[in-house]
């Protein structure tokens, strides 16, 4: 007997996970026009940070998240400082943003490695049950959805409301439209490409914090991150927003089918692969376009 | 290691398969401008076919022609949603195509030895009664023949005016279109060569190691390829072939770094790291690589024009 | 004579909220050499875009020799005879000038097998199409830079290539955008003489869009006036240039 509504409860806490590891990554793709690879490698960078001061700093949990989360955007920042802008002044082409992208997040991970040893880490916190209902879950599942249900309504706050929001927005949809119509372009990048990588960092130290500490945490879920981009349209916070909950959802139901005809638990990114496919072929533009790909 | 020599011979032999796939992706990205971020895929499906047949007493001849043929009917498959998109569409569905094909390889353990991986591949040439030493470099005259017949091809291809189709699909899509060029078509055919060509190099890198598993598939094999045409040169052959020796060159020094220098760091970190670094500062300060391409008269006819021989009646223009 | 090369009927393209072709209804003749006008954001390189297969109109047709070729891919257009040439030029940068023209052409060796195996047939051919390009290249006064890479041309001869990349297919229409912009007076009158001659000559059909527009009455046989994604007046030059919506929306500026 399988239990839909915890299917259907921990789809909705997958998808905000993804969700929060998402958002930067179609934000900075659709501002900057290239798919940075290195994306991923923020996800992991924010977990070692939040075990580096969690448990070999021993630091106080929300300090050390917090101090986690700023690091990622400070890298973040700096990538698109030192990296990206610069090739991108220097006529960069496509090809060439998305091997240095690939190149950075080697460095990154490889760094990680170097600095805190390739083995299995874990934050040894042990979570206790939650039984609501007949769902089951822990304290930590309900803080995941409680920030990124927060996180997306600030975000939805930020988008629409403020100056820098609708300049992102602007950006995203038309970036000559928008330079000429005196938004600074390197200003809004350098908050999109921090803010992304921060929320890549906090559900860096949710997936971790989930499971274990591995190098490899944010490379296993680059499959999803860059599902979840194209189907929700290269650049759409909302586009992401539902995306993540489809993709959750998909991966969910499809385990359970999975598992109903006696396949590995593991084959649930391949989930992730047909979605991304499917989108190419069926609706390339995504759930809802907002980068204009012209001629 | 015991023996420099051997040593050396096995860099040697290394630098020829990776050869191998460096002129393959300059093929699709040198000259047509396809980002192929999946090269560790196809090198891996061409490694666990040769494999896989091997464990079922095929020879190798039958199991790399097979390996070539697979892997180019998926190559033409699976890039066939995202060829007539932008080139980071192409770049994303490789990239994840790899991981796909990993996850399958260690999954299935009926199949292909899951993470485990297969061992006891038989060698191409065995030739009874000889040294571990001569029996390297009958492998590398292998390795370096096939490799000699790829570059051929490859350099065949782009001196034709197919070639310059290529090169025009590279540097304008819109022109090769409105030009009367079937711009997806040839796309399809140059990812299938080169997926061909990757499934190759993987089938000789199986039969030359013996044993494999899916660890040695990791996607820092395609960014290692992606370096070799990126220092080399895109677009030029010889500059593919060239940087697969200075980046096989560069891994071995940083792994004898260790022997023999004791530095405290991990010498696959220190590579990869080095290796980042490196590209980014090539596509910084000499994208074009270190040997340029050539753009030169056309070299397809059989007599170059000395002095442009015009007819003193423009046939052509003056027909009415 | 007096038979339609090119028709297009009520053709309309929408791009998100944004009317860019709202209804536009034309028809060329065979051997006019026929001008498009209309200010900036009119419509009138989206029109050319729609024409040669580019963008596919949301609904209309366009027929090309009595054939409907709305829906076909742009390589498909260009087999019908029906070449364009572009606003900024698309020069194949890291080509020789004369492998830019020599794309333009069918070769037996364009297919992958025959490149490889059948040598002997296109080489034959690649001499005999090196002496046409030559010939055109001379015609428009490039016949020194044939083997140079293309990105060192000036500005004026990539406009000058473009249009010998459209002429070599020997096509029976070339849609040219803008042949004359950004570059200096004297060459652009040089340009419209040279067209003329093609257009008499050749007997291929031209239809041009121009913003100098005094430049271009003195050579076209007709001139269409595009306003808003709309045709607003059509006919001879002098009619044109008299008639009171063109002069209000258009002209009224000059």
């Amino acid at each position: 007997m399988i239990n839909w509504l915890q299917v259907l409860t921990n789809s909705i806490i997958w998808g905000c996970m993804y969700m929060l590891a998402t958002v930067g990554l179609s934000l900075s793709y659709g501002l900057s026009r290239f798919p940075n690879f290195a994306h991923a490698e923020y996800i992991t960078f924010g977990a070692y940070m939040a075990f580096l001061f969690l448990v070999m700093l021993n630091l106080d949990i929300y300090l050390a998240v917090g101090l986690a989360v700023s690091l990622s955007a400070f890298i973040g920042g700096l990538s698109y400082l030192l990296l990206f802008k610069p090739l991108k002044s220097r006529g960069a082409s496509l090809v060439h943003l998305m091997v240095s992208s690939i190149g950075l997040g080697f460095l990154i991970r490889h760094f990680l490695m170097q600095t805190f040893g390739g083995g299995i880490k874990s934050f040894r916190i042990v979570w206790p049950t939650i039984s609501i209902g007949p769902i089951v879950t822990t304290p930590l599942l309900l803080a995941i959805l409680i920030v990124a249900l927060v996180i997306a309504f600030m975000l939805h706050i930020l988008l629409t409301k403020t100056k820098l929001g609708k300049a992102i927005r602007a950006t995203a949809d038309n970036p000559e439209l928008a330079a000429a119509s005196g938004i600074d372009l390197n200003k809004v990048s350098l908050f999109t490409w921090s803010l992304g990588a921060a929320l890549a960092g906090f559900s860096g130290i949710f997936l971790a914090m989930r499971s274990s500490l591995v190098p490899l945490l944010g490379w296993k879920v680059l499959l999803q991150t860059f599902a979840i981009t194209l189907l929700g349209g290269i650049g759409s916070f909302y586009g992401v927003l539902i995306a993540s909950f489809i993709l959750g959802l998909s991966e969910n139901v499809g385990v359970v089918i999975l598992t109903w005809l006696g396949l590995s638990a593991d084959y649930r990114s391949a989930i992730a692969f047909i979605i991304l496919v499917a989108t190419l072929i069926l609706k390339p533009e995504g759930l809802m376009a907002v980068a204009r790909r012209r001629v | 290691m015991a023996d420099p020599l051997m040593y050396l011979l096995d860099a040697v032999a290394y630098a020829g398969i990776f050869g191998i796939l460096s002129i393959s992706l300059n093929l699709e990205y040198g000259y047509t401008n396809l980002a192929n971020f999946g090269k560790a895929a196809f090198f891996m499906m061409g490694a666990y076919i040769t494999a896989i047949m091997s464990g079922l007493k095929y020879p190798f001849i039958v199991n790399s022609l097979l390996a070539i043929l697979i892997t180019s009917v998926i190559g033409a498959l699976t890039s066939l949603p995202a060829l007539r998109l932008k080139e980071d569409f192409l770049a994303i569905t490789m990239i994840t195509l790899g991981e796909v094909m990993k996850l399958i390889i260690k999954n299935e353990e009926w199949l292909a030895g899951g993470v485990w991986g297969i061992s006891g591949i038989a060698s191409a040439i065995t030739i009874p009664g000889l040294t571990f030493r001569e029996r390297l470099i009958v492998q590398i005259a292998l390795i370096y023949s096939i490799l000699i017949v790829c570059y051929f091809i490859c350099e065949l291809i782009v001196k034709t005016p197919y070639g310059r189709i290529l090169k025009t699909i590279r540097e304008d899509e819109i022109v090769a279109s409105t030009y009367g060029k079937n711009v997806f078509k040839y796309k399809i055919q140059v990812f299938t060569v080169g997926s061909a060509m990757s499934g190759l190099a993987g089938s000789l890198f199986a039969q030359y190691i013996g044993t494999i598993n899916p660890y040695m598939f990791e996607p820092t094999v395609t960014f290692v390829v992606w370096m070799m045409v990126i220092l080399g040169g895109p677009a030029n052959n010889l500059g593919a072939i060239l940087g697969a020796f200075m980046v096989e060159g560069i891994q071995r020094a940083s792994r004898l770094f260790k022997d023999y220098l004791n530095l405290p760091l991990d010498p696959v970190n220190l590579q990869v790291m080095f290796t980042a670094i490196l590209v980014i500062t090539v596509i910084f300060y000499r994208p074009q690589g270190l040997l340029k391409e050539k753009i030169k008269p056309y070299e397809g006819s059989p007599h170059k024009i000395i002095a442009p021989k015009f007819m003193e009646v423009k046939s052509w223009i003056r027909r009415s | 004579m007096d038979t339609p090369i090119l028709t297009a009927e009520s053709l309309v393209k929408k791009f998100g909220g944004l009317i860019a072709i709202n209804g536009v209804t034309l028809s060329i003749k065979k051997g006019e050499m026929v001008g498009l006008i209309g200010p900036n954001g009119s419509g009138k390189t989206t029109l050319f875009n729609i024409l040669t297969g580019i963008y596919k109109p949301d609904s209309g047709k366009v027929f090309f020799n009595s054939e409907r070729i709305d829906g076909l891919q742009p390589h498909q257009i260009y087999h019908k005879g029906l070449v364009r040439t572009f606003q900024t030029p698309r020069i194949l940068q890291r080509m020789t000038v004369l492998d830019n023209l020599l794309i333009s052409v069918k070769n037996p060796g364009d297919k992958f097998l025959p490149a490889l195996f059948k040598r002997r047939s296109w080489l034959k051919f690649e001499n005999d199409i090196r002496d046409k390009a030559l010939e055109i290249l001379e015609f428009l006064g490039l016949e020194k830079y044939c083997y140079t890479p293309a990105a060192e041309l000036s500005g004026g001869q990539m406009k000058l290539l473009e249009i010998a990349r459209a002429l070599i297919s020997e096509p029976s229409m070339i849609l040219l955008d803008e042949p004359t912009a950004g570059v200096n007076p004297v060459l652009a009158n040089d340009i419209y003489v040279k067209l003329r001659e093609i257009k008499e000559n050749m007997d291929i059909t031209l239809f041009i869009v121009e913003h100098r527009i005094e430049l271009l009455m003195g050579y076209v046989d007709k001139v269409h006036v595009m306003h808003r994604g709309k045709i607003i007046a059509e006919g001879r030059p002098d009619d044109v240039i008299n008639d009171e919506d063109v002069i209000k929306v258009y002209l009224g500026y000059v």
